[in-house]
C-alpha cells in the first residue's frame, strides 16, 4: 500500500466533472434552503463568529433581512452556475463564489450555539478548486491543457482534504473520549437526546430503532466502528478498488445512521465522497458509445447541412485556443475526449498547430 | 499554576491527539508519497495548501471552545472537526420543547428546525439548551439574557407564520426538561418562560 492508487487515469476533464460536482453539491444545498426566514429573527440574536466580525454593523443590519437574504442566496446560486459552465472571469467568479458562501455559512451559524462543520469541508475544497486547473476541460472557456501527473495530483489533493476532515474526527474522539465515550450508555444517551427532536423528515427511526431489540446489539458498536472508518478514511487513497468501494460505502452508511437516528443530515459529505471513485473509466466508456451510436447533430441532406462541422472547424482552426469562436466546441470536445489530457493535448495541437512545452512533454 | 488532575488529563489527551496527528501526515506524506503527487501541483500551490493544511491543524487543535455558547474566540470559517468527542454515562438527559398554541385553537410542539432549517438541528440543540440553562439559572442577567433570546426567536416564527398566512401564535411556552435514558420517561417538565402577549392587530 505504498502507492496512491486513487485517479490513476486522471484527466483535465476528471478534474472538470469535480468542479462539476462539488459545484451541484452546493446547488443543492442553494436551492433548498430558505435562508431568507433567518431575516425575521431580530438581528441582534446573531452571533458573529471568526471572520464574520470583519463585517461592519452596518452591513450586518442590512444583510440580516428576508430580501437581502435571497438576494445573497440568489447570488450564490447564480455564481455556482458560472463556474459550472466555465466562463470568464474565471478565477474572480471562483473567489467571489467562495467569499459569498462564507457569509452564507456565517448567517446561518450565527443564529446557531456553536459552528458545526457540516458544510465546511465542502467550502475548503471550493477554496482548493480556486488553486487547481478546473477549467481545462468542461468549459466555456478553457484553459491551457498540462501533463495528466497535474490533474491526478490536484484529485489527490481534493480527497486527501475530505479524508482528512475524517481523520480529525476519529482522532478527536479516540483521544479525547477514549475509553469513557465507547461505553455503550454514552451512546444510547445521544441517540435519546436526538430522539426527542421533531424529525424534520417526518421518519420517527431513532424512537423506533431504541424501542426494539437490535439497538442492544448495534449500539455498542455504533461509535467504536464510526471511529474506526474515520481514523482509516485517508486509506481510501492508498486502496485496492475493492477496499476503498468498501470504505466509503461505510462512511456513506455512517453518514445515513446519523441521518435517521439522529436527525443530523451531513448529505453533502455523503455527495463529496463520490469523488473517491474513479470516474475517468466511466467517462471514457460512456463518450465512446455517444461516439459509436449517435448520429451526426445536423441533417445530412439539407442545404444547410454543412454549417455546423464549418463552424467548429473554423473555431478551431484559427484565433486563440479560447476565443468566444470556440465556445460551442468546448462541450463538444469535453465530451469527445474526456479521458485523458494526451487527448485534449493532441486536440489542441490539431487545432493551434502549436503546443505548450508541458503538454508535448507528456 | 499547579494543573488539576482534571486539565492535567486534558492536556495530556491534547497533546497525544497533536502528536497522533503529526504521525498520520508523517505517514500520508512522506511514507506512503502523497508528497510526491502533490509537489507536481507546483510550488505556489504546495504552499498554498501546505499553509491550510497547518492553519487547519492548529485551529482543530487550538478551538476547544467550540461547543460552548457564546463562544468567546471562533476561528470560522475554520473550525475543529469533532463531534461526540467525551461524554460519560448518566442516568437523565437534559432536553427542551417549545409548545404552541394557535388562533384556530390548535395547540403542538414547535419544531424550530423546521422554522429555521439553514441552522443546522444541532447548532440550534446547543443554543436552545444554553438558552434553558440560563433561564433555570439563579443569575438575573443570565436569565434576562435567555428570556431575550427566547423572545426573539418566538418574534421570527410569528413573523414567518404571519408571512405564510397561517395561523397565528396565541400563547407559547418554553419546557426545560429532563429524561431517563433507559426508556426515555420524562422526569421533569418545568416551564420556565412562557409568552401571551399577542392579540390580534399588534403585530
Amino acid at each position: 500500500m505504498s502507492e496512491v492508487r486513487l485517479h490513476l487515469q486522471a484527466s483535465a476533464g476528471t478534474l472538470a466533472v469535480a468542479r462539476i460536482v462539488v459545484c451541484l453539491v452546493w446547488l443543492s444545498r442553494l436551492l433548498r434552503d430558505p435562508i431568507h426566514q433567518l431575516g425575521y429573527l431580530p438581528a441582534e440574536l446573531w452571533h458573529a463568529y471568526g471572520a464574520m466580525r470583519l463585517l461592519p454593523d452596518s452591513f450586518v443590519a442590512v444583510l440580516i433581512d428576508p430580501v437581502s437574504l435571497s438576494v445573497l442566496r440568489a447570488v450564490a446560486i447564480g455564481l455556482a452556475v458560472l463556474v459550472i459552465l466555465g466562463t470568464r472571469p474565471q478565477r474572480l467568479t471562483l473567489a467571489a463564489f467562495f467569499a459569498v458562501l462564507i457569509v452564507y455559512l456565517g448567517v446561518s451559524r450565527g443564529f446557531g450555539g456553536h459552528v458545526n462543520h457540516r458544510e465546511l469541508v465542502l467550502l475548503y475544497v471550493t477554496g482548493l478548486l480556486f488553486f487547481l486547473p478546473i477549467f481545462d476541460a468542461c468549459a466555456l472557456h478553457e484553459g491551457q491543457l498540462r501533463d495528466a501527473a497535474v490533474y491526478r495530483s490536484s484529485m489527490i489533493a481534493i480527497c486527501l482534504l475530505i479524508a482528512v476532515s475524517y481523520l480529525f474526527v476519529g482522532l478527536a474522539r479516540a483521544t479525547m473520549g477514549f475509553p469513557v465515550v465507547f461505553d455503550p450508555e454514552v451512546m444510547r444517551g445521544w441517540l435519546v437526546g436526538r430522539s426527542l427532536r421533531p424529525n424534520p423528515l417526518g421518519i420517527e427511526f431513532g424512537a423506533a430503532f431504541l424501542d426494539g431489540p437490535a439497538s442492544n446489539y448495534l449500539i455498542p458498536l455504533m461509535l467504536p466502528v464510526s471511529t474506526l472508518m474515520e481514523i482509516l478514511a485517508p486509506a481510501a487513497l492508498w486502496l485496492r478498488r475493492r477496499y476503498r468501494i468498501a470504505l466509503l460505502i461505510g462512511l456513506g452508511s455512517m453518514h445515513l445512521g446519523i441521518a435517521l437516528l439522529m436527525n443530523i443530515v451531513f448529505i453533502e459529505n455523503i455527495l463529496l465522497l463520490a469523488l473517491f471513485v474513479d470516474y475517468t473509466p466511466w467517462m471514457e466508456r460512456l463518450s465512446q458509445r455517444r461516439r459509436s451510436s449517435s448520429p451526426p447533430p445536423y441533417a445530412v441532406n439539407t442545404p444547410n447541412s454543412a454549417i455546423i462541422p464549418r463552424m467548429i472547424a473554423a473555431a478551431t482552426r484559427s484565433g486563440p485556443a479560447n476565443s468566444p469562436r470556440s465556445i460551442g466546441a468546448s462541450y463538444f470536445r469535453c465530451m469527445k475526449n474526456p479521458t485523458t489530457s494526451r487527448n485534449f493535448a493532441a486536440d489542441r495541437v490539431s487545432r493551434s498547430g502549436t503546443s505548450s512545452g508541458r503538454s508535448a512533454s507528456m | 499554576m499547579p494543573l488539576s488532575p482534571e486539565l492535567l488529563e486534558l492536556t495530556l489527551r491534547a497533546t497525544l491527539e497533536a502528536l497522533l496527528i503529526a504521525v498520520a501526515f508523517w505517514i500520508m506524506l512522506f511514507t506512503l508519497g502523497a508528497a510526491r503527487h502533490l509537489a507536481r501541483l507546483g510550488a505556489v500551490r504546495v504552499v498554498v495548501f501546505s499553509a491550510f493544511m497547518v492553519f487547519w491543524i492548529a485551529v482543530h487543535l487550538a478551538d476547544r471552545g467550540q461547543y460552548f455558547y457564546p463562544q468567546p474566540a471562533s476561528f470560522y470559517p475554520a473550525a475543529r472537526f469533532a463531534m461526540y468527542e467525551a461524554g460519560e454515562p448518566r442516568e437523565t438527559i437534559p432536553s427542551y420543547r417549545l409548545e404552541g398554541r394557535f388562533a384556530d385553537g390548535s395547540a403542538r410542539e414547535i419544531d424550530l428546525a423546521s422554522f429555521f432549517p439553514s441552522v443546522d438541528l444541532a447548532s440550534l440543540d446547543s443554543r436552545m439548551l444554553s438558552v434553558s440553562s440560563g433561564l433555570r439559572s439563579g443569575d438575573p442577567r443570565a436569565r434576562s439574557l435567555a428570556e431575550r433570546e427566547l423572545e426573539g426567536y418566538v418574534s421570527g416564527i410569528r413573523s414567518i407564520l404571519a408571512a405564510r398566512n397561517e395561523p397565528p401564535l396565541v400563547e407559547v411556552s418554553f419546557h426545560a426538561t429532563r429524561h431517563l435514558i433507559s426508556d426515555r420517561t420524562l422526569v421533569l417538565d418545568t416551564v420556565p418562560w412562557s409568552e401571551s402577549a399577542w392579540r390580534p392587530g399588534n403585530e
